[in-house]
């Protein structure tokens, strides 16, 4: 037993000479009081860990000097042992009563007094560990929640609204939202129309909300930039795949509205069934068809979305599932029959959105819970109505090349080794009016180069692929072909020229094989019935034309896009 | 909440059993009940019957049990699910992850 | 108070664990118990000619105390006694018993004196 301070308080001088004689004895430091009031002075002044005190003393008596002792000592447990004289149970107890937490009876048996010392400062000395931890769990608590205020400033910077506030948008986002990952995001395209994301990151907390930033920087950097709805899906499916751990991902959806087209596509994965609600009452129900976002890897992405045609009037509206879950004080949700049952009885459209807010809010009003709603709806108007707000947006945001030509030869080394049409697409991406065609500008460069690469400069004869068999041994020859080319070149060249109502891109590839032998004026024609032309029927398909040229070593598309508006 | 794990006779199947609410709070149980057998399936059964509740995080273990079992060749079988467990499967398509029966 | 006086003077068991607790300071316990003894003493006669049944009762109690500490059980009974006897007590009772107790005081002060150094 390691060594601690007593105080002794008794008014009998034997008994308190006895008394501290065994304790030190024992080893312990002793200090000692002859009254009530002395006693409390003395444990401020000396701060003890155990005191012994004598319930019968004048000037102040034990029980009075036990209650202020306790009132100094604050949240310490400090034990304190009641000698006594007195052996009624009705005496003890209110020993005990006072404020003592044991008591030793005179006279005083060495044994026992040891054995209690022991007792008293085991209970001591816990709780001072639960202190320690308290203050430790206190501590960590205050770093945690300065590091969610730090999360939350960065959240609330990179999901900044966009275009929320547009007068076609009413919006809620849950005020849980970076804590339950959820993220409303909107933003005009630069071509005219608008995309709209929601998302509900799955895994809880900070962990949820870190995966928002990749996805909010995609979404704007890419839609101002003029890419497609689908493309954007695929690069955040990516992204998050790659970046969250298996388990955590984001169930999403995504809206590309046109007020030219007057039409909406919607990409739903994992989100609760939304609502296409057209200005008659017809509602129709769009239902989650995809997995959640950063589930599955980039080949098994399915980017097929619903598209449906808007009226001005009608209105589309998408949600998380906080409206469903949301449970009132019995713990029933909210859910979809209520919502359903709203939209059937509302008149007035135009107070819908508010309506369900109310309604959600009535529920939960008698739980202890916070409303977790995050829910959007978007009316679709006339174009005209729309175009001013994107004016803003167009004159800012984007400028890139409108008249421009350039040249790419690839010699033996690199066809041997690199694959050039990343590149060159991204070239071309450079026109923000290509952009939202960029599947279809790597379609046409990858059979305009295979047919240069394979035809042209390594002679392969497509005659081969007439079968199973024909084709490995069609691609056999390819890669060997390449594997051994220390001549030749494919040369690309491209023209591009603003229109009235958009642009037109000249693609010539020039391969430097000896051609062949094209009938007419060298045009393809889409419909042709020979199968091993089937590369350039598609280029034909795409574009305006496409035609040989030269001695049969050129092939030259002409690929239009209009401004959309 | 209660996970219980329990092998075929040949070791080749292994099927979980989960009691009450599959949620954040089952995170570890749910794993030590497939890292921690002896047996080395080809196979897996999550048997619901007796899962009342499924949430988001749920989703999140399934999809690490698919990982742990080997992702795209994965055989995981989810069976008997109520109403409410199957509904949360539907709309988060998990179908085209796990054959749902 | 009859029954106090098949009490011995002193506890003999009780005064050799004394000497093993306290050692070297026996000798100051003993000091100590015969300046408390007069203080004490002094106190109950002067309870007694007030007639104050509190102050005698209290007087009584720390002599109790202090003569069972150091083994004087027959005074320690005594000294009880008038105690429990302090609220409703005759005065001229508590005069005869007082005396009573200062003749046992000296008998016990005798034997305290045989041991201590000179």
């Amino acid at each position: 037993m390691s060594q601690i301070k007593v105080l002794v308080a008794d008014d009998n001088d034997t008994d308190r000479l006895i008394l501290s004689t065994i304790l030190r004895k024992q080893g312990h430091l002793v200090v000692q009081a002859a009254n009530g009031q002395e006693a409390v002075d003395q444990f401020e002044a000396e701060k003890p860990h155990l005191v012994l005190l004598d319930a019968l003393m004048p000037v102040m008596d034990g029980f009075e000097a036990a209650r202020l002792i306790k009132c100094l000592a604050g949240e310490d447990l400090i034990p304190i042992i009641f000698l006594t004289s007195l052996k009624d149970a009705a005496s003890l107890a209110k020993c005990l009563d006072a404020g003592g937490d044991d008591f030793l009876s005179k006279p005083y048996n060495r044994v026992i007094l040891e054995a209690k010392i022991n007792a008293t400062q085991r209970m001591r000395q816990m709780h001072e560990t639960l202190q320690k931890q308290r203050d430790q769990i206190a501590e960590n608590n205050t770093y945690m929640l300065q590091e969610q205020r730090v999360a939350k400033a960065v959240f609330d910077n990179v999901a900044h609204s966009g275009c929320l506030d547009s007068p076609i948008i009413k919006h809620l986002l849950s005020p849980l939202a970076v804590f339950n990952g959820d993220v409303l995001l909107a933003a005009h395209k630069p071509s005219g129309g608008m995309h709209i994301l929601l998302g509900d990151f799955t895994g809880h907390g900070l962990p949820a909300a870190i995966g928002a930033m990749p996805l909010a920087e995609i979404f704007y950097g890419m839609t101002v930039k003029g890419f497609g709805m689908t493309d954007i899906l695929r690069e955040i499916n990516m992204k998050l795949k790659t970046i969250l751990p298996v388990g955590v991902f984001c169930c999403a959806g995504m809206v590309d509205l046109s007020f030219w087209k007057r039409t909406i596509s919607v990409w739903l994965g994992g989100l609760p069934s939304c609502y296409l609600l057209r200005q008659n009452g017809e509602k129709i129900e769009l239902a989650s068809n995809h997995l959640p976002v950063g589930v599955l890897d980039h080949r098994a992405f399915d980017d097929s979305c619903y598209q449906y045609s808007m009226e001005p009037g009608d209105r589309f509206y998408l949600w998380s599932d906080g409206i469903h879950e949301a449970r009132n004080g019995l713990n029933e949700m909210y859910g979809e029959e209520r919502l359903e049952a709203l939209f059937d009885h509302t008149e007035d459209h135009d107070l819908l959105f508010d309506q369900i807010n109310d309604d959600v809010n009535e529920h939960i009003k008698d739980s202890a819970r916070d409303d977790d709603i995050t829910m959007l709806e978007v009316l679709m108007v006339d174009d005209s109505e729309i175009r001013e707000q994107q004016m803003v947006v167009n004159m800012g945001a984007v400028s890139g090349p409108t008249d421009w030509s350039m040249s790419y030869k690839l010699g033996p080394t690199t066809l041997r080794d690199f694959n050039p049409l990343p590149l060159l697409l991204h070239q071309l991406l450079e026109v923000p009016g290509l952009r939202p065609h960029s599947g279809t500008l790597y379609t046409l460069l990858a059979e305009m180069f295979s047919n240069a690469l394979e035809h042209g400069v390594m002679r392969l004869s497509s005659g081969l692929k007439v079968d199973p068999m024909g084709f490995a041994k069609y691609y056999q020859l390819r890669q060997e072909g390449l594997d051994n080319l220390t001549a030749g070149f494919v040369e690309f060249n491209f023209e591009h020229t603003p229109t009235a109502d958009g642009g037109s891109l000249l693609i010539r590839v020039i391969d430097s094989g000896s051609g062949f032998d094209y009938e007419d004026d060298g045009v393809v024609k889409a419909g042709d019935g020979n199968f091993h032309g089937r590369g350039l029927r598609l280029v034909a398909s795409l574009c305006e034309y496409a035609r040989h040229r030269g001695c049969g070593n050129q092939l030259e598309a002409l690929f239009e896009w209009q401004r959309e508006i | 909440m209660s996970i219980w794990a329990s092998a075929s006779q040949d070791g080749r199947s292994l099927t979980i059993n989960i009691e009450g609410r599959f949620d954040f709070s089952a995170h570890q149980d749910f794993r030590e009940s497939y890292e921690k057998t002896d047996a080395e399936p080809d196979e897996y059964c999550v048997d619901m019957k007796q899962t009342s509740y499924l949430d988001s995080s749920a989703l999140g273990m399934l999809l690490l049990l698919r990982d742990h079992a080997g992702g795209d060749s994965a055989k995981i079988k989810i069976v008997n699910c109520n109403t409410d467990v199957r509904k949360i499967l539907t709309i988060s398509n998990f179908e085209q992850l796990f054959t749902i029966e | 108070m009859s029954n106090s006086m098949e009490l011995p003077v002193l506890d003999q068991h009780m005064w050799v664990e004394l000497k093993d607790i306290m050692e070297e300071d026996f000798g100051l316990l003993l000091e100590t118990f015969l300046r408390d003894a007069a203080e004490r003493l002094s106190s109950l006669g002067e309870a007694i000619d007030v007639s104050d049944a509190a102050a005698l009762r209290d007087a009584a109690h720390s002599f109790k105390g202090s003569c069972g500490n150091i083994g004087a059980v027959r005074l320690s009974s005594m000294a009880g006694s008038l105690e429990k006897q302090a609220a409703s007590i005759d005065w001229a009772v508590a005069k005869t018993s007082l005396v009573e107790m200062q003749s046992e005081y000296l008998q016990v002060q005798q034997l305290i004196q045989q041991e201590l150094p000179s």
